[in-house]
């Protein structure tokens, strides 16, 4: 075997091993299909090519509806006290930012301060304010895997809705914070706040993709069953 | 179903058309598109979550891995055809640049 075939096979084998467990049979479909690629170079190509496998996490698909109780339970049990949890961080967030409006010296500082502080207040009183989640699904449901799919996919739906007023506010939050940047004592104060919310609107992204994947899922096993 | 649009996953759709009921292997259809294989892969795994690609493994001779496989289910069939006839008469109706007349 030459040196660039052994790196290729090297590199898909890292892929097998780091490969989310939804990606797992992909990421070894990848990696033995080196071994049909006639050309050393065009194998190391297809190696690097499959590295893309490793970027975002995908969670094991439900194989059919018989799986959803269980993934039912779990999703519910970690997401239970988020919501509320959320909407509070939020509400404090927009209250603890009110003192920059003191520091604001100029308009499009005091604008952009405000704005701030009204998405994040709002935001969190909408998630606040929107329904808890119900109690986890009892046994007998489990029986009616289409009832329980159905429930399944609401309580997506409602997290994804969470999701996207959580970005929105972020999204929100970062341009304002933009805005307000205008001296020094302001880039040094608010940027730390910035970076944090780069860093959430970041993960509640890949968390909102996570949920649609799901959602996505949902929908075409209860297609298959009807 | 919603499905992200693109050319590359068109090109795959129209690919797995060519034999509708053979099972393909990831390496042939990355060739005969030109997709590399972190552009296909990604197409086929979503396809594969909305139930429109089914998977398999198959058998080698010995000394040779298995392969994995990969085959357009019903659902995908019908999904794969009004999106390659949809993309085709897009294609007809709206050239992306109409040349000059030549007089």
């Amino acid at each position: 075997m030459t040196l660039v075939r052994t790196l290729a096979v090297k590199i898909t084998g890292l892929v097998v091993r780091f490969a989310s467990p939804g990606a797992k049979e992909w990421a070894e479909g990848l990696a033995l299909e080196i071994g049909y690629v006639d050309n050393d170079w065009s194998a190391l190509a297809w190696a690097l090519g499959s590295l893309r496998v490793l970027l975002g996490y995908r969670e094991a698909p439900l194989a059919s509806l018989r799986d959803v109780p269980a993934a039912a339970a779990k999703f519910h049990i970690s997401a239970r006290p988020r919501p509320r949890t959320f909407g509070w961080i939020f509400v404090l967030n927009g209250a603890l930012y009110l003192w920059t409006l003191d520091l604001a010296t100029t308009a499009r500082e005091r604008a952009g301060c405000t704005l701030h502080v009204l998405s994040m207040v709002v935001a969190g009183i909408i998630i606040l304010a929107s329904r808890s989640l119900k109690d986890a699904p009892g046994e007998d449901s489990c029986f009616d895997l289409i009832a329980s799919a159905h429930r399944y996919r609401t309580e997506l739906e409602r997290r994804c809705y969470i999701q996207r007023i959580a970005a929105c506010a972020f999204f929100v939050c970062i341009v304002t914070d933009m805005l307000a940047v205008t001296d020094g004592r302001y880039v040094h104060a608010m940027l730390r706040g910035t970076d944090m919310f780069v860093i959430c609107l970041t993960a509640i992204a890949f968390a909102l993709r996570t949920n649609r994947r799901r959602i996505e899922r949902l929908d075409a096993l209860l297609t298959e069953r009807s | 179903m919603n499905m992200r649009r693109s050319p590359q996953t068109t090109l795959v759709l129209a690919e797995f058309l060519q034999s509708k009921q053979e099972w393909r292997y990831g390496y042939d259809i990355s060739r005969n598109t030109g997709l590399k294989s972190g552009t296909l892969y990604p197409i086929l795994m979503r396809l594969a979550e909305r139930s429109m690609l089914e998977t398999n493994w198959e058998k080698a001779e010995i000394g040779r891995p298995p392969r994995h496989i990969y085959r357009l289910t019903r659902a995908g069939l019908r999904y794969a055809h009004a999106e390659v006839s949809a993309a085709s008469s897009l294609t007809v109706l709206q050239p992306a640049f109409q040349g000059a007349p030549r007089g």
